[in-house]
């Protein structure tokens, strides 16, 4: 029983649902408009499109695989799609996504097949891809802004679901962008932990010599995985046109390294083979309380990158920690066996 | 596979030969024909350079002298020098540039020059190797003349605050800096909270930091946003909360982009400037130095229908800012 407790401690989602309360109580005092549905709400709904994001980065990092080109492929879905949708398809936001998630599959699984074939490390494939997206989108729209998209984008995001209403008459609540967030973030977990194609993507970032032995087809998988980078990310890509409600050639670049972080912060491993949606979902949240808390207690913003290094280098020691006592354990069960 | 992949690269290799044939061609039309012939170089195909291009064409209507754009698919400074050397060899008059870096353009600057090239450049004061360096602004003032405009719309008193790209970028910062002083100076009874915050980027960032400020400081009265899209964001989040009358907001938005959100009040101005006024004082002056009269440059000159710059050194200053409000949004093309 008291090991069973030990191990539950011993998880990366455990430790960061530990700071992020600890963090949420320490700010209460300071600022009581911390803790108010309005501004949890809107936290939520601003850190939504890093969140959809991260579900994606997630998948490929479990795999033992790696993807920096996925706001590339949402800027370059986001443009497509809002540009067929403005000049030659009547839609609606279910047409938008199914566009959407077409477009960015077919460039993950461009990703995915560069990868298998040329079998190079998928840092190098991905910065050449997403150079190649972004160069290929410049060339064509010559850097023009879409300046109006359509209405029914917009809706999701404005979507205020258990609406309350401020003094002043004005509604908030809950975003349709974190809805989605959450939905997809359920539907993620759910192939990841009860689908066999879902387990096998830990097998194969665990140990892909053995994956491949026990009969897994690494090209298929391979495919499979950047395919849902792909698909996740032009997912996100509707729900960032559906809160900015324009498209900017530029406008999410830069947003790639803030998802790596939170994906990894969340306890996945950056050799594959770890990680939960939990976990990524908790990376994402401390990440934007964060940046919410330093606001509300008036601290200024030149901290915010000191605060976010600290954050990361605090989990990573405690981790560091867990895994080397883990690591002793191991050993002594090794030693006990050669007595034996 | 093996075949399958080769048939893919030769397509590929065909295809983006054709774009790069086409590119040319469309840019190497007539230029026998025109007197001078000169390039614009900006940082890279975006929306603020349109006007780059437009008015520069329409200096060389006026002028007598043959213009055209080359930019750098994105702001990278070896792109930027590859076309600045390509345009040397292509043998131009003038190189009309607005570098992305200031120090990478210099040899490729140099070069030029020994050849009798004239080098103009725009938002890059003191660039080593140019001939003059154009500005539309002078940044203390422009920073100055934001503040003035919120102070007006505020009623010279209240809290306020500052939004900036990030805080090392050099440009937003001198204006946030200026703006500030101008208050202090002018405005005791404005007050700006806490201190300048790094969003202006990011429209979705600076939203949720527009709402945070808004449940801190409930009275905050205005948002001086320098950057592209903080004003956009202030904007949103005005209309979330139903502020959209009560707080004034100012931003470096292009005209198109801000034109929704002048429309219905939650943007109240864009204070910025046209790359396009700058592109073609710089055709003006360009002809000026390739017709031999460099010594009419200097201060109370007047650029027809720009102004009067102040000429400090290499440095050509105008204090020529665009204000845009609902009423005139639509005149602009970016």
């Amino acid at each position: 029983m008291n090991r069973r407790i030990m191990d539950i401690l011993k998880k990366r989602e455990v430790l960061l649902l530990a700071i992020i309360v600890v963090l949420s109580l320490l700010v209460q005092v300071r600022a009581p408009s911390f803790l108010t549905y309005e501004n949890l709400a809107n936290v939520l709904k601003a850190c939504s499109i890093v969140g959809i994001f991260s579900l994606g980065v997630l998948v490929i990092t479990i795999s033992g695989g790696f993807d920096v080109s996925f706001v590339a492929i949402a800027q370059v879905s986001e443009y497509l799609v809002v540009w067929l949708l403005l000049r030659y398809v009547h839609g609606n936001l279910l047409v938008a996504f199914l566009m959407a998630i077409l477009v960015g599959t077919l460039m993950g699984l461009f990703n995915g097949f560069l990868i298998d074939h040329f079998k190079m490390p998928a840092i190098i494939i991905t910065i050449s891809t997403q150079n190649l997206f972004y160069g290929i989108m410049y060339v064509v729209t010559k850097g023009r802004l879409l300046y109006e998209v359509p209405d029914y984008l917009g809706k999701m995001s404005n979507m205020k679901i258990f609406a309350a209403t401020a003094k002043n008459g004005a509604a908030y609540g809950i975003s349709g962008v974190t809805i989605l967030w959450f939905a997809l973030a359920l539907a993620v977990a759910f192939f990841l932990r009860y689908t066999m194609k879902g387990r096998s993507i830990y097998l194969i970032g665990g140990n892909a010599t053995a994956a491949e032995r026990i009969g897994i087809n690494m090209t298929h998988s391979t495919l499979m995985i950047y395919g849902i980078g792909g698909g996740i990310a032009g997912i996100a890509a509707i729900a960032h046109i559906s809160v900015i409600m324009t498209v900017i050639p530029n406008s999410i670049v830069g947003t790639e390294m803030d998802t790596i972080a939170a994906v990894v912060l969340g306890g996945a491993s950056i050799t594959g083979g770890t990680g939960s949606v939990f976990g990524t979902i908790l990376g994402v949240l401390l990440f934007a309380l964060i940046n919410n808390s330093l606001t509300l207690l008036q601290i200024s913003s030149s901290w915010y990158n000191v605060f976010i290094g600290g954050v990361i280098l605090l989990s990573i020691f405690v981790n560091a920690l867990q895994e080397r006592r883990h690591l002793r354990q191991k050993v002594r069960v090794k030693v006990e066996m050669q007595e034996v | 596979m093996k075949r399958f992949l080769s048939i893919v690269l030769i397509a590929f290799v065909l295809g983006s030969g054709a774009i790069f044939a086409q590119g040319q061609t469309e840019n190497g039309e007539g230029t026998k024909a025109a007197k001078y012939t000169m390039v614009t170089i900006p940082k890279l195909k975006a929306a603020w350079f349109i006007p780059y291009d437009e008015d520069s064409k329409k200096a060389g209507e006026d002028f007598g002298c043959e213009v055209y754009m080359q930019a750098p698919a994105a702001a990278d400074e070896a792109q930027q020098v590859r076309l600045i050397e390509d345009s040397i060899n292509q043998g131009v008059n003038a190189l009309l540039v607005v570098p992305n870096d200031a120090n990478s353009c210099v040899p490729a600057f140099k070069k030029a020059r020994e050849k009798g090239i004239v080098v103009l450049t725009h938002e890059s004061p003191n660039q080593p190797e140019a001939d003059y360096d154009i500005e539309m602004i002078d940044n203390i003032k422009f920073g100055a003349k934001a503040m003035d405009e919120l102070a007006s719309r505020m009623g010279e008193k209240g809290e306020y605050c500052i939004y900036v790209g990030s805080l090392t970028v050099p440009a937003h910062n001198i204006w946030a800096d200026a703006a500030l002083a101008r208050q202090k100076e002018k405005y005791p009874e404005m007050k700006m909270v806490d201190t300048k915050f790094p969003v202006s980027e990011d429209r979705n960032a600076s939203r949720q930091k527009t709402l945070e400020l808004l449940t801190v400081h409930p009275n905050l009265k205005g948002i001086l946003a320098f950057g592209s899209q903080g004003g956009p964001g202030a904007g949103q989040a005005l209309r979330d909360k139903g502020l959209t009358d009560n707080v004034t907001v100012i931003g470096t938005t292009s005209p198109k982009e801000a034109a929704p959100f002048l429309k219905d009040g939650s943007m109240d101005l864009c204070v910025l400037w046209s790359s396009g006024d700058a592109s073609y004082a710089m055709v003006y002056i360009a002809k000026l130095i390739l017709d031999g009269h460099k010594d009419e440059i200097k201060t109370g000159m007047e650029i027809p229908g720009i102004g009067k710059p102040t000429v400090n050194g290499m440095n050509i200053l105008f204090d020529h800012p665009l204000i845009v409000d609902a009423s005139n949004c639509d005149n602009y093309s970016f």
